[in-house]
Formats: structure tokens, sequence, C-alpha cells
């Protein structure tokens, strides 16, 4: 469909970048314009823009109920949208959805199975509807420590969870929409999950996923956009959202108890009786070489809150 | 991928239309082995005795056919048997035809069948296919069945194959019928407890207007409203003549009711 696309097409997938400026972007993967989604008065979306581009690992934060699934099943053409229009591949999914789809495999967050299936048949059966080529089967069950010799229902959230991403995983398709993929994964498994879409996204996939949990994101993510109540915050590269990232630090001293000039770089926010508490933006490693001129009795970090922290960003953009 | 979505909805209802099938195929059997001693007992003191209502309930006009011996075989059939054949297939058309959305969506499934390179369209025709196929199972072990048992059990009367065939295809067209009904209502209301509720609800409404319109002759019209009107199989055994204008409407039904439920399901928000 890539090579099918005219110039009427290509005009209409003028977009904006990250800076503002217009370019035009040659089919990009996935690309929603003004998508919007209303139900009656409420909001679930609202003038969604965005592009996820090829070889890239996209992440759509926010907290529950923000609108990052309505925005997926938009995608997906399994909601007509309220306005607005979404491209995959160039191809608008509510003119041609299978088309469309043909481009994209879907992990849904929803648990979707079939109980009395053995994982390994449920994944066959899926290899052989999806229609569209399907190859690493084995490869991911392997990696993903998964027995496909066990029915569905007698496996645990996290087992059921790799059914769920090597089921979309197995799709050898350029886009992958993954909805709260690592939900229930145990920590190694996660890190393997994670290589397998490096793996993915370094052949030219892209990989839009939702998750809300920001960690995760800055792991496994290139660049990362925040919806709130259904409007996109802003979209930035996760690099750049770790170097302003803002970690709060609570410190409990014995005796001298240092002053703002103490802490190299970090912001005050209040001090008394002991305890210090002090806000630093990006590398750590300057304040905790400060501290350790102090008698420290307790430390504590406390992570900033997904939405803490692109507010933030946001706010001191509109500032400047 | 059709053919694969349309083994798939089979093997996932294969339990049900396996049981369906069995079950009328040893019931019709049972049913004809009890007609000797049913014959032996003269009914028609019976059926004398039952109140009109209740009577009328079991048999419609069938006590009152002027060609039907009142302690004949076909009333036999008709009251223990067929009378009870429409309401199997309307269990079936119910649970399987509107479960073709509604189970799935209950399941969340719905989403990933959705998510494939499919039209709603095609999606909607080809699980509808293979409930097709299945009643058409499931119809067959009734009617094979009911042949053993006429042929074994039947004794001295004379009952045409042909014409248990012909009842058999009625039964059919009405099973698709309702289970087309059922699709369309599945493909509005999505949920499977609103579905199965619902289709239930106007089965009961539509077999009370058979009734009503049975009893109050002012009322004989309302009868026409009701896919139990048009499930004859006295008639057919009687007198051996295909009621083409049901079998037409009863695929009229299907037709007009598959085709809502394309339309409606084409829109529809798929929101699990």
């Amino acid at each position: 469909m890539v090579d099918a696309v005219t110039d009427h097409d290509r005009r209409r997938l003028t977009i904006l970048d990250d800076c503002g400026a217009a370019t035009v972007s040659p089919t990009p993967p996935l690309a929603t314009h003004g998508l919007s989604k209303y139900y009656g008065d409420v909001r679930a979306l609202d003038d969604l823009n965005l592009t996820v581009n090829r070889g890239e690992i996209f992440g759509f934060l926010g907290p529950n109920g923000s609108g990052k699934t309505t925005a997926m099943r938009l995608v997906l053409g399994l909601m007509r949208p309220s306005s607005g229009s979404v491209y995959v591949f160039g191809v608008d999914v509510q003119q041609d959805g299978p088309s469309a789809r043909r481009q994209v495999s879907y992990q849904p967050s929803a648990d979707a199975m079939y109980e009395s299936m053995h994982a390994g048949a449920y994944l066959r059966t899926f290899a052989c509807m999806s229609g569209v080529p399907v190859k690493h089967t084995d490869d991911l069950i392997e990696r993903l420590d998964l027995d496909p010799s066990r029915r569905i229902k007698s496996l645990s959230a996290g087992n059921r969870q790799k059914v769920a991403i090597i089921r979309a995983l197995q799709a050898d398709v350029p886009l992958y929409l993954l909805d709260e993929p690592t939900r229930g994964l145990d920590p190694l498994v996660q890190q393997e999950f994670g290589r397998v879409l490096t793996e993915y996204r370094d052949e030219g996939r892209a990989i839009f996923l939702s998750t809300h949990i920001l960690s995760e994101a800055e792991t496994l993510c290139d660049r990362v956009g925040f919806l709130r109540e259904g409007e996109l915050v802003g979209v930035e590269r996760v690099d750049l959202l770790t170097q302003r990232r803002v970690r709060r630090f609570r410190a409990s001293f014995n005796g001298a108890v240092p002053t703002g000039a103490d802490l190299n770089g970090a912001t005050l926010v209040s001090c008394g009786q002991g305890e210090v508490v002090f806000e630093v933006t990006g590398s750590v490693d300057s304040v905790v070489k400060a501290l350790a001129g102090f008698e420290v009795l307790d430390l504590s970090i406390d992570e900033p809150t997904l939405e803490e922290v692109f507010l933030r960003l946001y706010h001191q953009r509109g500032e400047t | 991928m059709t053919v694969h979505l349309f083994m798939h909805t089979l093997r996932h209802r294969r339990l049900a239309i396996l049981w369906f099938c069995a079950g009328l195929f040893l019931w019709n059997i049972l049913v004809m082995a009890v007609w000797p001693a049913y014959r032996d007992l003269g009914m028609q003191n019976v059926l004398e005795g039952m109140p009109d209502g209740v009577r009328a309930a079991l048999l419609g006009d069938a006590f009152d056919h002027p060609e039907v011996e009142r302690n004949s075989f076909y009333t036999f059939i008709v009251s223990e048997l067929t009378a009870w054949l429409p309401f199997v297939l309307a269990y079936f058309g119910v649970s399987v035809g509107g479960g073709v959305v509604a189970r799935a969506y209950g399941r969340r499934t719905i989403d990933l069948m959705l998510a494939h390179p499919i039209t709603r369209e095609r999606f909607l025709l080809t699980r509808f296919a293979a409930v097709i196929l299945g009643a058409v199972i499931i119809v067959a072990g009734s009617l094979v069945g009911m042949l053993i048992g006429v042929s074994v059990w039947a004794g001295n009367t004379l009952v045409s194959a042909t014409d248990i065939v012909l009842v058999h295809v009625q039964l059919l067209l009405f099973g698709l019928a309702v289970a087309a009904l059922s699709l369309c209502l599945a493909a509005w209301l999505l949920e499977p407890g609103r579905t199965y509720g619902v289709s239930a609800l106007i089965m009961v409404v539509m077999y009370t207007l058979t009734l009503v319109a049975q009893f109050v002759e002012p009322l004989q019209w309302m009868g026409y409203a009701s896919l139990f009107r048009y499930w004859q199989p006295l008639e057919q055994f009687t007198t051996g003549n295909f009621s083409w204008a049901y079998s037409l409407v009863l695929t009229g039904s299907s037709v007009v009711g598959l085709a809502l439920a394309v339309v409606v399901f084409r829109r529809r928000d798929i929101v699990t």
C-alpha cells in the first residue's frame, strides 16, 4: 500500500514535527490528524495529532482513563472517530480498514483468551486467522519462557500476558500496537521483551505502545507522548525527558544540615529539624557527592508522577 | 482468512452443535419408541379431559382438524415431538446466532477478530455461514432420528419420508430466522446478557401472540407477527403440501435480519 500512495495523499500527510515546523513525511507507519472521539458530551480523545516513524518505539503515556486505549481502537477502526482521521502507511483507516490493518498487529490490554485452548493452539489459530504472515513464534515462545502445552485457563496472569504478547509479535508486520504490554510480567521477562522490541525496531518496524509506567517508557521507548483527559499534553524524546526529570529528595541529618548552596544544582524546598527536602533536575551525581560531606541518617527519593513530569516540562516551556 | 474464521467459529461452537444434534436425535428416537404404548392407552380420553387452553397450547388447532383422526399418529407426533422442536431451534438460534457477536464481545475476543484485515460485513457473514452449517447439522440429527423412529415404530401408519424432510426444512428456516433476529440484536446491543435476554423476551412475546391469535378470532392477524406462526408441521404431514409462502416468510426474515445486522454492525463502536 505504501507504493500506492498518491501525491494527493502525501499532501494530506503533511504534518507538524515536534518543533512545530511543517514537514512532509513519506507515509509514516502511523499518523493521526485532529483525531477526536466524544461520547455525547464526554470527551474520550480530543484533537490528537501525532506520527509514529519507522524504526521507532513510541510510548503513549497517561493515567488510566486518559484515552490511550480509545486512541488505539480508533487506529484499528474498532471505533469511528467523531472527527479527524487515522492513516496507517498512508491508508485512511476509515476508507480502507482491511488494507490498513494488514500492516498492523494489535495486542489489547483486555484479557481476550479462549480459556479451554492450549497456549500453542491459541497462537496457531490466530496465526491462521490473522491473514498476515507469521514468523518468530517458536523463538518468542522460547525467549519469553512460555509453556505452549498448557491450557490458557491454567496459566497465571503473567503467562497469559506472554501469550497475548507472542500472539501480537508473531505477526510479520511493520507496525505493532501494544496496549500495556508488560502488565503482569516479571522483571526478567520484561527485560527480554524489551530486547525483542529493540530488535524489531532495529529491523525498521514501528511500535506504538501504551503504558502508565514512566520507568517502562524510559527503558523501552524512543519518544513518548503524554495523554491527559483525552488531550495530548506533549510529545518528547525520552533522553530529553530523562535529562529534565525532577526528583524530590528527603534527607535527615545528624548534626550539620546542608543549605541550598551546599547542594550543587538542587532546589531547596524545605528545611527544618534536621530534615531537608530538595529537588534535583537531571543527573543526581553532583548532589550525591555533596551529601557525602554530611552525616546522612535517612534518604528517600520520590519519583514524580508522569503527570508531574510532563506538566513541569510544559509549564517551563510556557514560561520561556 | 475467511475460511479460518469460518472453521474457528464452527470449532468453538462444536460442543453446542454436537449436543443439540445428539439431543434431538435421541429425543426423536425416544418419543417414537413411546408411540406403541401411547397408542394403546387410548389418548382420546386424556385429550378430551384436558382444559381447552392446555389442549390448544399443546396441539394448536390439530385437535379440531377435520382431516386428523384425534387419536392418530399425527396428533401424537405433533403434541409430543414437533410442538417442542421450534423451542429447541429458537434456543439454538438465540444462543448460537446471537452468540456470533455477543459471545465474542463478552469474552473480549471481538477486538482481536476485528483487528484483523477483514471487513465487518465479511466477519458477520462468515460467522453466520458457520451458524447455518451448525443449524443444518442439528436439524439433520432430528431428521435422522425421526426417520429411524418412524420406520421402526410407526407400524402400519404411512408417513412419507418426503414430508418428514420438508417439515425439517421448515424447521431449519425457522431456526435461521431466529438466529438472524438474535444476531441483529447482538449487533445492536453487543453485550451477551442483554442480547440473550431481549431475544428470549421477543421469542416469548411471539409465542404468546401465536396463542392469542389461536384463541381470539378477532386477533388472528396478530399471529402473523410471530415466527412460530410459520412452522406448520401438521399441515405438511396431513396434506403433504409444502407451504412455500411460509417458507418464504421465514427465509425473508432471515435475510432481512442478517442485512439489518450487517448495517448496524458496520457502524457500531466496539468498546469492550
